[in-house]
């Protein structure tokens, strides 16, 4: 388990760097950098800047010293938010992100699993199939329809909740909404096949007939099993829902770290384009590593020491 | 018969069972009017090939069948009270505890993600008013009783790290746990080797001296039945076809079918060049089964009646019956009434 996890960090750390490496030159290759859009910019001006944030260097240099400071968990300077560092920024729309985020991942799992569960029990009867009639709606519709939908409905027509911000925390609800949608469908359609297809094994007809109650049949037997496969899927589906929340903090205007990415590439704010980049990367292996760690927990018959 | 008269010795009595299954198909009348008796410390063995409604009668019995499986009709009395009346609840205290079952795949009756001294724990804690450390104990105890080697340390092993053999020891264990009155075994050795078959055999032969239940034993293996049985029911189409000692269904059968089976299997008697005989064709399809006897399509003796009308069964002696045409008094001498009586002499 320990040499697993050893390996696994190693692992973890190549990853990064190839990252690191393959973003930061497909980024440089782009034409154009930080200050060429800028109108107006005297020569000397442009010279002096790119002299102070190194982008005279030859590309191997920056790219060197580049890895020297994000070895020190330095982000560098961003080019456009005068005065603000990389790792500022980040720190300031951390907050909101991850608030988002981690509802939405709260959401699927608290609310996707149990709603497959209870629509496996009721297989092909009306409660079923209304549930996955939403659930298969709700695979199908990119989360910015569903985004656009939810704010004309809701605030617009009905003015429940803000159209933009997160001022108030009912600003969290539509964005929330329209990040798992997807997500939420989803595990709530694999849970329900998976029961249904655990239901049907040998070893649950075993548990009844050893005369257990039907909750021990359906938790303890069943439900472990029927997660396996969506254990599998909620790591993707993670990350997905990560890189989909670019497009959600834009429509519902939140003050969170993927508009400064959306932005940023635009501007070619080189650092800013690396930082956030590098900083979903880290969040993206550790939630894999994170869920190959529970599938090991839950499945015996997976040895991770291997 | 008169063995409703001694009741005290009967442990289980199936009346006129019907079970179906409401498929898309229509109905499938798995079980049709079965008729079965169990006595206590008795072993009976159930036969007949696949489909022929075995393996649902056992279902039945438990009330363990789902949907679209259903108990149409009958009785199904046990210790004087009718389980066809009882409730899910009160099925359950019974369930693993008073009837257990034993089921014919090893490799996956287990659940892959509990550990095998979970998987026998569990049973216990639930019938019986123990703790958890006596119900420990007692799965150990179970786990040596049936043969498990190192029984301590293989209580926190996992369904994957045994062998099929060792796996249906476990079943075995946990069937066993709560000295049920009735073990209903289906098919328990089929997907075993021969080698392991005859282990588990033995080891089934063995327990049932030592805890005296009653053992109702699904199989279509003919040589199983003979080693480990009391009395055999031989089904057919949903039906029984013939019911008799181990003596009558060998070496005095009364039904084509019976004799059909007994020709299919290999004897060690035969001279090298004599061939099997299989019975011809494929089990009724049960989903509007014809009228008349089930197996008369495929019967060599079949005669216009029995495509028409189901014969009743025919008491040949106590304890003997079989359900035919030809053993009724107005039907014509047929020479097959004395082929059962030579096949194993």
């Amino acid at each position: 388990m320990t040499l697993y996890v050893v390996k696994r960090l190693v692992a973890i750390i190549i990853t990064l760097f190839m990252i690191i490496t393959l973003t930061f030159f497909l980024m440089h290759s782009i034409p154009g950098g930080p200050f060429t859009g800028d109108k107006n910019v005297p020569e000397a001006v442009a010279k002096a800047l790119s002299e102070k944030y190194h982008l005279d260097d030859p590309l191997w240099k920056q790219y060197f010293d580049y890895l020297k400071s994000v070895a020190q968990f330095d982000l560098g300077p961003s080019f456009k938010y005068e005065g603000m560092t990389v790792n500022e920024l980040i720190k300031a729309g951390l907050p909101v992100s991850a608030k988002v985020g981690l509802l939405s991942v709260a959401l699927i799992l608290i609310v996707g699993i149990p709603i497959g569960i209870f629509a496996a029990l009721n297989q092909n009867k009306w409660p079923d199939t209304l549930v996955m009639l939403l659930a298969t709606l709700g695979v199908t519709i990119p989360s910015f329809v569903i985004g656009t939908l939810l704010l004309y409905v809701f605030s617009l027509k009905l003015g429940w909740t803000p159209a933009y911000g997160v001022e108030q925390w009912q600003g969290y609800i539509l964005p929330v909404l329209a990040l798992s949608g997807f997500s939420l469908s989803f595990v709530s359609r694999l849970t329900r096949s998976s029961m249904i297809e655990v239901f049907q094994q040998d070893y649950m007809r075993t548990a009844r007939g050893k005369g257990l109650r039907p909750s021990k049949i359906i938790i303890k037997h069943g439900l472990r099993n029927g997660l396996i496969p969506v254990v599998t899927i909620v790591g993707p589906l993670i990350a997905a829902m990560l890189t989909g929340s670019f497009v959600i903090e834009k429509i519902f205007a939140l003050p969170g770290i993927g508009r400064h990415f959306v932005q940023s590439i635009t501007n070619r704010d080189y650092t800013t384009i690396m930082g956030i980049t590098i900083f979903y990367a880290v969040i993206l292996v550790v939630i894999v590593f994170i869920v190959d760690l529970i599938y090991g927990l839950i499945d015996p018959r997976i040895k991770l020491n291997k | 018969m008169n063995q409703e008269m001694k009741d005290d010795s009967i442990l289980l009595k199936v009346n006129h069972l019907q079970t179906s299954f409401f498929t898309h198909f229509g109905e499938v009348k798995a079980v049709r009017d079965v008729d079965l008796t169990i006595n206590k410390g008795e072993v009976v063995g159930v036969v007949g090939e696949s489909g022929s409604g075995k393996s649902v009668t056992a279902m039945s019995i438990l009330k363990l069948l789902q949907h679209p499986g259903k108990i149409i009709s009958g009785n199904i009395i046990y210790k004087g009270q009718d389980l066809a009346q009882r409730s899910e609840k009160e099925m359950r205290k019974i369930r693993g505890n008073e009837i257990s079952m034993i089921f014919q795949d090893p490799m996956t009756s287990l659940n892959p993600l509990i550990t095998v001294g979970e998987q026998i724990m569990e049973t216990i804690i639930e019938h019986q008013p123990l703790n958890k450390k006596q119900a420990k104990e007692k799965a150990i105890n179970l786990l040596n009783m049936v043969k498990i080697p190192d029984a301590e340390k293989r209580m926190k092993d996992y369904p994957f790290e045994f062998s099929g053999g060792m796996r249906q020891r476990v079943m075995i264990a946990i069937a066993l746990s709560c000295e049920p009155d009735l073990l209903i075994a289906d098919e328990p050795t089929t997907a075993l080797d021969v080698t392991t078959q005859s282990q588990i055999l033995k080891l089934m032969k063995n327990l049932k001296g030592e805890f005296n239940t009653s053992i109702m034993l699904i199989t279509h293996d003919l040589g199983v039945v003979a080693d480990i049985c009391s009395r055999i029911v031989v089904m057919y189409g949903g039906m029984i076809m013939e019911e008799g000692s181990v003596e009558d269904i060998f070496y005095r059968s009364k039904h084509p079918y019976t004799l059909g089976l007994l020709k299919s299997v290999p004897r060690p008697d035969m001279d090298q060049q004599s061939r099997l005989e299989p019975i011809k064709g494929t089990p009724p399809n049960l989903v509007n089964p014809p009228e008349g006897c089930p197996f008369a399509p495929r019967c060599d003796y079949a005669m216009k009646i029995c495509t028409t009308t189901c014969p009743e069964h025919t008491y040949i002696q106590e304890g003997h019956r079989s359900m035919c045409w030809l053993l009724h008094e107005e039907a014509p001498k047929s020479d097959f009434l004395s082929e059962g009586d030579e096949l194993y002499e």
